[in-house]
């Protein structure tokens, strides 16, 4: 080892971060935890507003005819591909001797 | 905020009955997909279900031969387990079972190609190409 490195040994040994810490960084962080608590309470209570709002006999009407329509619109989408697939299945020759009978 | 959960449920419990009531109402013979599908007259219909009942009639001997011409071969594989060895009887059987399979395959396949001239011609081709794989994959190798 030369000189040079000794004396950059030494000087490494005997330096000291100087820092302090950012007086601001608790409080930043707790900010930021209640930031996230607070919007996820948020989502919760649009919910549970929302729910109150099924509880006017206009909305739930109107609700209630958007879930039937859907439900028809879904169940027919439905039956078409169960009745694709069940032809498609009758034109095998077992199952199409099996529907004869 | 009570009635508002029990209006919710109601309208999830509506959703889903009348998915399950237009599914069921919906269902009816095979062939009545290929008629709404491509748009058959009542008199295609007709005609439609009839040759889907012919194919029945045509498909049924087929398979009950089949069935037995399986069941042979079984028996005659079985018979030669001492021997190890594939004996004329075997070969015999084997043919016959192949035999009856491209019977069973020409039939289905002209079964296609009658239904497929009763629907528009612009249209013949998607029906074939959706019920090809059916002819295609019946020799069991896809």
């Amino acid at each position: 080892m030369n000189p040079a490195d000794n004396d950059l040994s030494s000087l490494l040994q005997g330096w000291r971060a100087d820092v302090e810490p950012d007086t601001g960084f608790h409080r930043s962080v707790w900010a930021r935890i209640e930031a996230a608590e607070s919007r996820k309470g948020a989502g919760l209570s649009t919910l549970f507003s929302w729910v109150k709002l099924l509880a006017i006999p206009r909305i739930a009407v109107t609700t209630a005819a958007i879930a039937l329509f859907g439900g028809i619109l879904i169940g027919g989408v439905q039956a078409r591909s169960a009745q694709e697939e069940r032809y498609l299945l009758s034109l095998k020759p077992s199952a199409a001797s099996t529907h004869l009978h | 905020m009570k009635r508002g959960l029990l209006v919710l449920l109601a309208v999830i419990i509506a959703g889903l009955g009348a998915a399950l009531v237009t599914r069921h109402f919906l269902q009816g013979p095979p062939s009545a997909w290929l008629c709404h599908e491509y748009g058959l007259t009542p008199e295609q219909a007709c005609k439609v279900e009839s040759l889907q009942q012919q194919y029945g009639a045509r498909c049924g001997p087929y398979c009950d031969a089949m069935c037995e011409a399986n069941a042979r071969l079984e028996t005659l594989a079985l018979a030669e387990l001492g021997s190890c060895s594939v004996t004329p009887a075997i070969r015999d059987a084997v043919t016959e079972t192949d035999r009856i399979r491209s019977q069973t395959r020409i039939a289905m396949l002209e079964h296609f190609y009658a239904v497929a001239a009763e629907l528009p011609p612009e249209r013949r081709r998607e029906y074939l190409l959706k019920v090809l794989p059916l002819f295609i994959d019946s020799c069991g190798s896809r």
